[in-house]
């Protein structure tokens, strides 16, 4: 079984609708925080929109449905590609860069007393000082150690590293978004059966809540593959294979397995569009396993893995440095 | 003439103007000058191959983009934000994500107008278009492409704001863009920027970072960081200028106009009004409140549409020869004691949507003295809904005269009335009459009326009327017929009505 990757040699990039509906019943809860509330606005024609997923969290959802918590390793098509996992003292896994939240920019990679990492990206990308960032060199480094981080996008935001101006954009983003919402209330009250007027800011007492649910007649979970950046990579055809491989797999896979987003909010897939190339055919996800095992083999005969795949970093704590207020604005999400 | 289109299959854009923090939740609408130029040359950079196009073929381009501001067609948009917490480690901070929310359909049109580029640069431009993933942020996705030929019209330009003379309305909403200042714009603002910086004394470590912002090349200065220009302590990047633009007023509204909800629209053929006024009308002058009430319909058909437009089954005119009565029946509807205390329209071939908004505004119908009465609309819809709660509406078979009929024939030795009676029921479609018989008046509560007592003649001259004496009558069909049943002259206004007999 092969897939056909030439169509998508001159196309820019690859966009996908999914229609989604809820698994059962009509609610769903959208994401929000208790004292914010969903986020809902108005579109040009009148309709009320509301945010599902952000952009953000679906980058996050898009990896989490690639890893194994239990093995502590990729799932079984993935297995091999390079990744940095983070142990504590003990020798005990602690976080990785599929998981952790800035990537290979993680704290617990770059900030404590173990700076193997931090010294060879500063090795690999030391000539990058002055002058331009060259984006193919920085994107060779991210695909040897944390090649899912070039899918995901990077920001080295240390000012030892180019002076913080290491960055590649998402190559693969997604939302969801409902259309012409309404709202649906209710409420409950927790209830204690033994002293229902206790302290309820220790637990105690009966709470009266209430919740906010939506209906949407309409559900679509967007996905945006930039293959045109997936070449300016300058990586070569097998990465570029492999690269898009794999975000097409993200999203099969999260498609059949990661649509429960929170306890009320559990949809399924009605439709699926490639809306751009229309040409092209979606793999199976079937399809992809088969082939992503061996793109990843092709790719690390080309040496543009690191090896071993897995860099392993000890977190143990710095020691604090006199620093300015960080920019905190900067962080990635 | 160069023109762009964008559109965004997100239907999002999202970008933080100039000078503002994140927080303010303010938009940068819309996509300026600086901004795509910018885009363009990032798109070099990360996609394009640079033997292919190289960097002086990017600075022609570039510069050629920066020698004019460009002018809009903007699209419907609406000005959103989401709220979250970022998690940052110290603490969560809550941040505004403000965005344009565009129909993904729509396109964002830029116009260069004067702009002409060589095959080389549309070539690198195409290419860079078509490579452009996103504007301003990430999740901002972008379709752009260079159109051949549009020839819309543009309603956002560079230019002071515009007043109506007449009104004092204004015509635009300000709005300051940036746009790349050109080649030798810059080169003069960087020499005279020097001067001024040379003539100062600062210390080495804060004129290197002023310095290292103002590259000689022109490019260079376009891709700066922008993190390194506000350390240096910009609040404008040097190689922009603000451009004051108009743009149209609420391009960027807060929310969707609200617009009323679609609504749907059920067949009808009959309104009925209530009249209210002292001392009411009187079934005598039933052909005069027939008049009375057609010419408030056709007044506010004139306010509502144009004199040119009233349609033609309400005032009857301009019909073909074969449509004698599918336009509109104005009907008194008496109650018992003679006082018409009801109206009714009713066109047998349905209302269309002007008809219907025109009844619906009709509020108040006058006589020629200028007395007034008003006009309560009831119901409006099928006939059939009517039913039982309006006699003149209902299916029967057996019909009596409520006003005069007057046979609209000439009277010959064996063409009379009857004869007239039957051969318009035949030409109308109703079934088949078992039995007619004329009768002398016609009683109401406490009073009796003979044809003689009503007003029998219509206010319009010229007309020819045969019968000037009038008649009642009782008729019984053979199957039920449908009212409104009105025969003979003057039956769309009243006269010749009959009711069915209980």
């Amino acid at each position: 079984m092969s897939i056909d990757f030439s169509a998508l040699q001159t196309a820019p990039r690859l966009l996908i609708e999914a229609d989604l509906q809820p698994l059962q019943g009509a609610r769903f809860q959208p994401t929000g925080f208790p004292d914010l509330g969903a986020a809902v606005y108005d579109g040009p024609n009148g309709k009320r929109l509301l945010l599902v997923e952000s952009a953000q969290s679906m980058a996050n959802r898009l990896e989490t449905v690639c890893w194994n918590s239990v093995a502590d390793d990729w799932i079984d098509p993935l297995k091999n590609l390079p990744l940095v996992k983070v142990v504590d003292k003990q020798g005990k896994p602690l976080t990785n860069t599929v998981l952790e939240a800035h990537r290979l920019n993680s704290p617990y990679i770059l900030e404590g007393k173990d700076t193997s990492v931090f010294d060879m990206l500063k090795k690999e990308l030391a000539d990058m000082d002055e002058g331009p960032v060259d984006i193919r060199k920085l994107a060779a480094v991210v695909l040897k150690y944390d090649s899912n981080a070039l899918l995901h996008g990077i920001f080295l935001a240390k000012s030892q590293l180019a002076g913080g101006r290491l960055r590649l954009p998402r190559v693969l983003s997604a939302f969801i978004e409902a259309e012409d919402v309404n709202l649906a209330q209710s409420g409950g009250v927790k209830n204690d059966h033994v002293n229902p007027s206790g302290d309820t800011a220790k637990g105690f007492g009966n709470v009266p809540y209430s919740r906010d649910d939506y209906t949407a007649p309409k559900i679509t979970a967007y996905f945006n593959i930039d293959l045109a950046q997936i070449r300016g990579f300058g990586l070569g055809q097998s990465v570029e294979q492999l690269l898009t491989g794999l975000a097409l797999y993200k999203i099969r896979r999260f498609l059949d397995e990661g649509l429960r987003l929170r306890t009320a909010c559990d949809l399924e897939v009605r439709q699926l569009t490639l809306t751009r190339p229309q040409s092209w055919r979606f793999p199976e996800r079937a399809e992809l396993e088969t082939v992503l095992p061996s793109l990843i083999e092709k790719v690390a005969q080309e040496n543009r893995f690191a090896e071993p795949r897995v860099t392993v970093v000890r977190w143990e704590k710095g020691a604090e440095k006199k620093k300015k207020a960080e920019d905190s604005a900067e962080a990635e999400e | 003439m160069l023109t762009l289109s964008l559109s965004f299959p997100g239907g999002r854009y999202h970008a933080t103007p100039w000078g503002r923090h994140v927080n303010e939740a303010d938009v940068a609408w819309p996509p300026d000058g600086w901004r795509i130029c910018r885009a363009l040359l990032a798109v070099w950079h990360r996609k394009i191959d640079p033997q292919r196009y190289p960097k002086e073929l990017l600075e022609r381009l570039l510069s050629a983009l920066a020698s004019e501001a460009p002018h809009y067609r903007l699209t419907a948009a609406v000005h959103a934000h989401t709220r979250h917490y970022m998690p940052v480690r110290q603490k969560s901070t809550l941040i505004f994500d403000a965005f344009a929310r565009i129909d993904a359909d729509q396109e964002v049109i830029v116009r260069w107008p004067n702009l002409e580029l060589d095959d080389e640069q549309t070539e690198l431009l195409d290419s860079l278009l078509e490579a452009l993933g996103y504007l301003g942020r990430a999740e901002s996705w972008v379709e752009a492409k260079r159109l051949a030929d549009w020839n819309g019209e543009l309603n956002c330009r560079p230019g002071e704001s515009s007043v109506d003379t007449e009104t004092g309305e204004i015509l635009g909403e300000p709005v300051l863009l940036y746009c790349p200042l050109s080649q030798d714009g810059y080169a003069a603002f960087r020499a005279h920027f020097l001067q001024g910086l040379a003539a100062r004394t600062l210390k080495a470590k804060e004129r290197k970072p002023i310095e290292s912002t103002l590259p000689e090349n022109w490019l260079d200065a376009l891709g700066l960081d922008t993190a390194d220009l506000q350390a240096a302590g910009w609040s404008a990047p040097p190689a922009a200028q603000k451009l004051l633009y108009q743009r149209p007023i609420e391009s960027l509204r807060p929310n969707a106009a609200s617009r009323p909800r679609a609504r749907q629209i059920l067949f009808a053929d009959t309104v009925r009004y209530a009249v209210y006024g002292k001392p009411l009308p009187r079934i005598e002058d039933a052909v005069r409140f027939g008049e009375w009430l057609r010419r408030a319909a056709m007044g506010q058909a004139k306010h509502l549409l144009g004199e040119n437009s009233i349609p033609a089954l309400l005032s009857g005119h301009g019909l073909s020869a074969g449509n004698c009565h599918q336009h509109a029946f104005f009907i008194p509807d008496p109650n018992r004691e003679g006082q018409i205390a009801h109206a009714i329209v009713h066109i047998p071939g349905s209302f269309d949507a002007d008809t219907r908004r025109i009844l619906e505004n009709l509020t108040k119908i006058k006589n020629r003295d200028g007395q007034e009465w008003r006009l309560l609309l009831e119901h409006i819809g099928e006939r059939s809904i009517f039913g039982e709660q309006v006699p003149l509406l209902k299916d029967a078979a057996v019909w009596q005269s409520v006003t005069p009929y007057l046979h609209p024939w000439h009277r010959k030795k064996s063409f009379g009335i009857e004869a007239q009676i039957r051969r318009e029921c035949r030409e109308r479609g109703l079934p088949e009459l078992d039995w007619l018989q004329s009768i002398d008046e016609v009683s109401l509560e406490g009073r009796c009326l003979r044809p003689i007592d009503f007003h029998r003649f219509r206010r319009k001259r010229g007309l020819v009327q045969p019968d000037t004496h009038g008649s009642l009558w009782q008729l019984r069909f053979s199957k039920p017929v449908s009212g409104v049943l009105a025969l003979g002259f003057g039956n769309h206004f009243g006269l010749g009505l009959f009711e069915p007999l209980e």
